[in-house]
């Protein structure tokens, strides 16, 4: 199966004593539901940010689909960032076709379908929905395109726990096959049965990439509880 | 794609636009009334004055006052309008590029250039328009006001008049020149859009200050403010001893118009490349 992201070498750093990500190389394949796993700090969402260009690696080389980190590789990510990234005065109607302009790869019917069936109004305003809906708004933008990679940070950290049931349904259900999904979250037990792989970071650094079955082989520990172990206080 | 950034620029900037063409007219409407309230009833106040009774005066001082203050909300909403238009467009850029919406503008399938080009266009027009709002306004107010006291014919005569003398003391016969024409207006059209860039770029290089990005925004700022002044002093110093024919005002202005916009659009298009690469190169949201 060939790589559909390459990394060589990756380094980024807010203050000069402290790198965010530390030389970090790693090949994902397609077609795999891959955890990005790690404590607070470990550098999970600057990784996920340097894979979708909002920040610039301060060295080293990302690739998607082979294609170095530009607006070619935007077209092919799907991104669901860790907040609220949509103007609160904008209804969901408009931002559908907002979207559906921009994203070749957007099914505006599906996401339509989708929000009708969770009984969220398009015509609403952002600012009306309740946190948990705002999620699933996001959500349901992001995977409503058929994208090569989808990037979600922290899709279901500060939802109850009947959102987080959908919200990782809706992953499972709608992602394309041939695509990869890389789930950025510390809140293991909650995605563990999802996950092909797993990626473990710590201090900015890759600390494991394997799968989550070899884990379970290996260990015979489930992703959660070698978690524990690997990152023990 | 630049199409498309456009199209949702404008969608989300008219309103702001129409409401403070909105303001104007009403602004306008306001400071006539005032003013023809004032011109055409001061007869009638001083009438009202000699009756010697203290309540009609109080009343003739109130509606005095209230003409007064119409004209002075005219004149405050005038000043303000394009300031306010200004200030809107930078927010809004700085709001979705460097905020949390930033994440949204930033993950589109588009160039930096597409962008930053499509809030320059959107924004620039929006600034022409609302400058072409306040000459109607004013020229509005002083056809209104004037035309109650003087009468239509008197006032366009007047205007002729000066605009006759206008042109003779700024251009001396160098009205026919159709190329100052030009570069004066070029300059016209071309500032409100200039100002942008400045102003955007502004903020996109601020970035590149960590600990202070709005802050450092405000200083690269007042910084262009800064050599955009010391090279027209320069360029101005070096026009007036280089001229020395007889008609040495009217090539002096026609230097400095053609030499200011030059300065301009050539540190616009610095600004501009500096952005582009903290976009393209140096771009680290929160």
């Amino acid at each position: 199966m060939s790589d559909l992201v390459e990394i060589y070498g990756v380094s980024k750093s807010y203050t000069s004593r402290y790198a965010a990500v530390n030389n970090v190389s790693i090949k994902l394949p397609a077609g795999k539901i891959i955890g990005l796993l790690g404590p607070n700090g470990s550098g999970k969402t600057t990784m996920i940010k340097l894979m979708n260009g909002l920040l610039t690696p301060d060295q080293g080389i990302i690739k998607i689909g082979s294609v170095e980190v530009g607006p070619q590789t935007k077209s092919m990510v799907a991104y669901l960032p860790d907040k609220t990234y949509l103007a609160g005065n904008k209804r969901i109607r408009n931002i559908l076709d907002y979207f559906a302009d921009f994203y070749e790869d957007f099914s505006k019917e599906k996401a339509l379908e989708m929000l009708s069936k969770l009984g969220i109004d398009p015509s609403a305003r952002m600012d009306t929905l309740s946190k948990g809906n705002k999620e699933k708004v996001q959500l349901i933008l992001v995977m409503c395109r058929k994208a090569k990679l989808y990037l979600l940070d922290e899709p279901i950290a500060g939802v109850d726990p009947a959102a987080r049931d959908y919200i990782l349904q809706t992953i499972l259900t709608c992602y394309n096959p041939e695509a990869s999904v890389i789930i950025s979250t510390h809140l293991i037990s909650d995605v563990e049965q999802v996950l092909d792989e797993v990626i473990f970071m710590k201090n900015g650094h890759l600390v494991l990439y394997t799968s989550a079955e070899n884990i379970r082989e290996q260990h015979g520990k489930s992703v959660d509880a070698y978690f524990r172990e690997v990152f023990k206080c | 794609m630049l199409g498309k950034l456009m199209k949702y620029e404008w969608k989300e900037t008219w309103k702001a636009g129409v409401g403070v063409l909105f303001a104007m007219a009403a602004a306008t409407l306001l400071g006539w009334l005032g003013m023809g309230g004032l011109l055409s009833n001061s007869d009638k106040m001083e009438n009202l004055y000699s009756y010697g009774s203290e309540t009609l005066e109080f009343g003739a001082a109130m509606m005095q006052m209230a003409g007064v203050f119409s004209i002075l909300l005219f004149t405050m909403v005038l000043m303000f309008s394009v300031f306010f238009m200004l200030i809107y467009l930078i927010v809004r850029y700085y709001k979705t590029m460097f905020s949390d919406e930033g994440y949204l503008t930033h993950t589109l399938p588009v160039q930096k250039w597409e962008i930053f080009l499509s809030k320059v266009l959107v924004g620039g027009f929006w600034l022409i328009i609302v400058y072409i709002g306040l000459m109607a306004s004013i020229f509005g107010f002083v056809i209104l006001a004037a035309g109650t006291e003087l009468g239509m014919a008197e006032l366009l005569e007047g205007m002729k008049e000066i605009g006759r003398a206008f042109s003779q003391v700024l251009y001396g016969t160098a009205l026919d020149d159709g190329l100052l024409m030009l570069g004066t207006i070029l300059y016209m059209i071309l500032s409100p859009f200039l100002v942008l860039v400045f102003a955007y770029g502004s903020f996109t290089i601020g970035q590149l200050c960590h600990g202070a990005r709005v802050f450092m925004g405000f200083v690269v700022y007042f910084g262009i403010g800064v050599i955009q002044y010391i090279l027209q002093i320069v360029m101005k110093a070096c026009l007036v001893a280089g001229i020395s024919s007889d008609n040495a005002f009217s090539r002096y202005l026609y230097l400095n118009v053609y030499g200011r916009l030059i300065l301009s659009v050539g540190l616009a298009v610095g600004i501009y490349l500096w952005s582009m690469h903290v976009l393209n190169k140096k771009l680290n949201l929160k």
